[in-house]
């Protein structure tokens, strides 16, 4: 029985809990992923829940990387991912996805703005009361104390000026931790071996950009 | 063939293993190499944060209807 989101707006309710905290879920084929955006655009709620239930995971994972300390283990930062993604999911209209990697590497990007958005909301407003409590600390995220807020900026701004093959393999691999395995369905190539190589030569033109 | 430097920059990066940046930058033939090895270094650290924060998945709201 699949999880059930979408009954109340974009507050997720989910009756197979399991399927979203197992962690891993198995990469959509790149034919599979088509269909299901195809049927997003359609309307059709149940290939939004497959795509969200596939895409949740990993980006939950990575947004502990992203948002200040506090926000592990809060719900109010879950809610963030889960909230940004069924909306990002339900605005596909322009977005031209060639595989499940793509979609994952758009939907961080919709969830990164969100986080942005909310933290300036935060530093304009005094009163916090409406502002997630994993948002209204000032706490740096993990990365921003691992590498500085400058050079987190440069790597962004880097990742933008790369090939959108490029970009997906890095953030697929480095930021969303996906084996290579994984990443050869991923990125649609040939083999895990492929994948690497992929990640290796855009990892290269990204150290280029950032010189 | 030995591998470059950066070459095995990559591929520990890549494969999220560590990586003796010292001993790469002691064997850097120019200045370009080196500061590709600064900015892989980086991603190095980009990729170790991702690896190694944990998941905390309890936090997944499990209301139904």
């Amino acid at each position: 029985m699949p999880a059930s989101l979408f009954r109340h707006g974009t507050q997720c309710q989910l009756s197979d809990t399991q399927t979203l905290n197992s962690g891993r879920v198995p990469p959509l084929d790149p034919e599979v992923t088509l269909e299901l955006l195809e049927r997003v655009r359609h309307g059709d709620d149940g290939a939004l829940e497959a795509l969200f239930v596939r895409c949740m995971p990993a980006l939950r994972r990575w947004a502990r990387g992203r948002l200040p300390l506090s926000a592990r283990g809060m719900h109010d930062t879950v809610d963030v991912v889960q909230d940004t993604l069924l909306s990002a999911l339900r605005q596909l209209k322009d977005f031209d996805a060639r595989h499940q990697g793509a979609l994952q590497a758009y939907l961080r990007q919709a969830v990164m703005n969100r986080i942005r958005d909310l933290v300036r909301q935060r530093d304009r407003r005094p009163a916090r009361a409406e502002m997630p409590d994993a948002l209204a600390d000032e706490a740096p995220s993990p990365l921003a104390l691992a590498i500085g807020a400058e050079n987190q900026a440069l790597y962004e701004e880097a990742l933008k000026r790369l090939r959108p093959a490029d970009r997906e393999a890095i953030i697929n691999r480095l930021e969303l931790q996906h084996s290579y395995e994984e990443l050869a369905v991923l990125l649609d190539k040939p083999s895990p071996d492929a994948a690497r190589v992929a990640v290796m030569r855009a990892m290269k033109r990204l150290a280029e950009e950032m010189r | 063939m030995k591998a470059s430097v950066i070459d095995r920059a990559l591929e520990g990066v890549s494969d999220g293993v560590p990586v003796d940046w010292t001993a790469l930058e002691d064997n850097a033939s120019n200045e370009f190499d080196l500061e590709c090895l600064r900015w892989l270094r980086l991603l190095g650290q980009i990729e170790a944060v991702h690896r190694t924060t944990p998941d905390d998945v309890r936090a997944v709201p499990t209301t139904t209807t």
